[in-house]
């Protein structure tokens, strides 16, 4: 690097073949095709996103509907009234893990404090369950795929719950 | 919609003021432009404001309220305009004698060429903010580039988060410590609670809890957005500023034009429409860059660039390592081994005063991050500590680049997130690849490898890479955008020198940077 000329200009003097000369023009073609393609695209984007803005005259609720789905929405605002904010609950994921369902319903019940009890499937025993519980909480809140309801349970109707489809599922087989 | 926008505007103003004011201490930064001023301003705001109410709260126990927000918020504010005014009066008791001793000469960080003297009245002020923009090319690129920024932050102040890791991490933990009122907050300290990355540094989520206290936001608001979004015309005025300098006016305003339109940058998980705080590292760590590696840094510059550095460290776990190598590199740029002229090369004194200040902001926001997160069981996490100390690293290092590297060049490739942005790199790399052996350039090439080195060091100890590197790699990019960038304007002016002849500003193009 010291070995460079500090005058960038004296430095780059060189010669120049043809392959430099195809590698200039293909560079200054391929700027001009990402701008003539990108601009326009990021300008029309632009535009709608303002004009939607601009013609938005809704309520937070009405925005938080919106966007994370009615029914999702009226859930946690249920959830919300019947756990205050200082309150903990646990948490149960029954969707994918890849939906993120526990995250966002996590998000929106904070600042309430969740202790994750597992995925549904894996809980297969309500007296195992009740010997592990991270917290002796009230509630429990199941989550599922995105933008569906997660459920409110009190707990002991969520163990009851459990062996329920435990024996179901033992005298299935 | 218009309360919801003027609420933004609120939430960007809270830290934008005080930043500016911030601006006034620095005279490099005092001397630039009102918009590029404004851009350093607001990183200075969002590092000053939240990282001393991130200090305050964990150290002095000061609850996270509206009156430690708006106090916080006006010490700076009230700095500046004191020094602003002390500046004048010293200015008017000078112009009426014949003054001794001339005024020390006020370098911008992008160029001592390119930006006229600082004017004294408004309206010339206005003028050569006219002037910097120069031809109609640069302004119809500033134009689109504003137009950009308003759609990304008309969206951002009307929608509540919708990202993953926005949701998942910081705004869930934002939540927490403002029913808090602490930066350490209960649910964190518990390990039992369920809380993913508890121990990932909170420089935003504070910001947001700021904003929202000083405003007396609802929880469900937007308002938070609004400070996300108005990093992406940070970045670009950034760019736009290094760039300038390294390749010309227009070369600047089309690279950042270039960022601006970049899918990206604007909708991809960690950019300005969302919540991660990957577009607020790529800022803080661009614009410490700049400040580093910019012709004839001062001590002040090495402070302010310190305070970047120092919101780096404690925006993300990544910041540490990037500030680090901004050190080094701003340690190599300024000392001896950086100088080629003998007139120009500066005494060692001088340049560790100077690395003294840039690195002390740094060493606080260790001690300060080791202390808060030492409290902090951790859990829902990514060991990276314990997968190096198991031995990963190596041949991980190696093998694992089998399973991550053709998935990152898929990212790369995708259409409607880059539009096809690395291809023009590419090749824009390759034909102006002789400037990349220019110190400065090259300083910045390092600094552009540095978040993807990060990258590869995860890649290789993670047990699945793959996964990793799909849903991490592009955010990385994000990262290393203003170095990267300030690379691709000087090898796209020398394409251009090679092409035309004369260079995109009508005049010598690369002109030769003062090592």
């Amino acid at each position: 690097m010291r070995g460079a000329s500090p005058v960038l200009s004296r430095a780059l003097r060189g010669r120049w073949s043809v392959l430099d000369r195809a590698l200039d023009l293909a560079a200054a073609g391929l700027l001009g095709l990402f701008l003539a393609v990108a601009v326009p695209s990021a300008l029309l984007r632009a535009s709608r996103e303002v004009v939607e803005a601009a013609g938005t005259h809704e309520s937070l609720d009405q925005a938080r509907a919106r966007v994370y789905g009615e029914d999702y929405t009226r859930a946690i605002d249920q959830i919300r009234r019947e756990l205050p904010a200082g309150d903990s609950y646990l948490l149960v994921e029954a969707g994918s893990r890849e939906s993120g369902g526990a995250y966002w319903v996590r998000y929106d019940l904070a600042p309430r404090r969740a202790f994750y009890l597992g995925r549904l499937q894996e809980l297969t025993s309500g007296a195992r369950l009740r010997r592990r519980l991270p917290a002796n909480l009230r509630h429990v809140v199941v989550t599922f795929a995105k933008g569906k309801p997660p459920h409110l349970f009190e707990r002991y109707r969520f163990l009851q719950e459990l062996d329920r489809r435990a024996r179901e599922g033992s005298s299935g087989r | 919609m218009a309360a919801d926008f003027v609420g933004g505007l609120g939430a960007v103003a809270l830290f934008a003021v005080p930043g500016y004011g911030l601006t006034e201490l620095f005279p490099t930064l005092r001397a630039l432009p009102w918009p590029r001023r404004a851009a350093y301003g607001y990183l200075l705001g969002v590092a000053a404001v939240a990282g001393a109410l991130y200090a305050l709260s964990h150290v002095c126990g000061v609850p996270l309220r509206p009156a430690a927000v708006w106090a916080t918020a006006a010490a700076p504010a009230l700095a500046g305009l004191a020094a602003d005014l002390v500046r004048r009066q010293r200015a008017k008791g000078e112009a009426r004698p014949v003054s001794a001793v001339p005024a020390a000469p006020v370098i911008p960080p992008s160029a001592v060429h390119a930006v006229p003297a600082v004017p004294a009245s408004r309206r010339s002020r206005a003028a050569a903010w006219c002037r910097d923009l120069g031809r109609p090319l640069p302004a119809a690129c500033a134009l689109a580039a504003a137009l950009i920024c308003l759609g990304v932050f008309a969206e951002a102040a009307t929608n509540p988060p919708d990202d993953w890791d926005g949701r998942m991490t910081w705004c869930t933990q934002a939540r927490y410590i403002r029913a808090a009122g602490t930066v350490d907050a209960g649910v964190l300290l518990d390990g039992r609670s369920f809380v993913t990355h508890p121990q990932y540094p909170l420089l935003l989520p504070v910001a947001q809890v700021a904003a929202q206290e000083a405003f007396g936001a609802d929880p469900d608001a937007p308002l938070p957005r609004a400070i996300y979004a108005a990093f992406l015309p940070a970045l670009l005025l950034v760019i736009y500023d290094a760039t300038r300098a390294a390749a010309g006016r227009t070369a600047g305003a089309l690279a950042a034009l270039a960022a601006a339109a970049t899918p990206f940058f604007l909708h991809g998980e960690g950019a300005a429409e969302s919540t991660y705080s990957d577009l607020p590292l790529a800022c803080f760590y661009g614009a410490a860059l700049v400040l580093l590696l910019g012709p004839r840094p001062r001590v002040e510059s090495g402070l302010a660039a310190g305070l970047l550095l120092a919101a780096a460290v404690l925006t993300k776990n990544e910041g540490t390592a990037l500030a680090c190598l901004a050190l080094a590199l701003g340690w190599r740029a300024g000392g001896p081994a950086g100088a080629a002229h003998a007139s120009a090369r500066r005494s060692w004194r001088a340049g560790a005063l100077r690395f003294a200040a840039t690195a002390a902001p740094v060493v606080l926001a260790l001690v300060l991050f080791a202390s808060w997160r030492a409290g902090i069981p951790n859990r829902q996490d990514e060991d990276y500590p314990e997968l190096v100390h198991a031995g990963g690293l190596w041949p991980g290092i190696v093998t694992n680049a089998a399973e991550f590297v053709p998935v990152a060049i898929d990212r790369m490739n995708l259409f409607r997130h880059w539009a096809g942005f690395w291809w023009l790199a590419s090749a824009a790399l390759l034909a102006g690849r002789r400037v990349l052996r220019h110190p400065r350039v090259s300083r910045y090439l390092a600094a552009a490898a540095g978040p993807l080195a990060v990258a590869w060091g995860a890649y290789s100890i993670h047990p699945a890479p793959a996964y990793l590197a799909a849903v991490t790699w592009e955010r990385f990019l994000l990262q290393s955008a203003v170095p990267l960038l300030i690379v691709l304007a000087s090898a796209l002016a020398e394409v251009w020198r090679h092409l035309s002849g004369s260079g995109f500003t009508g005049r010598p193009t690369l002109r030769p940077w003062p090592p």
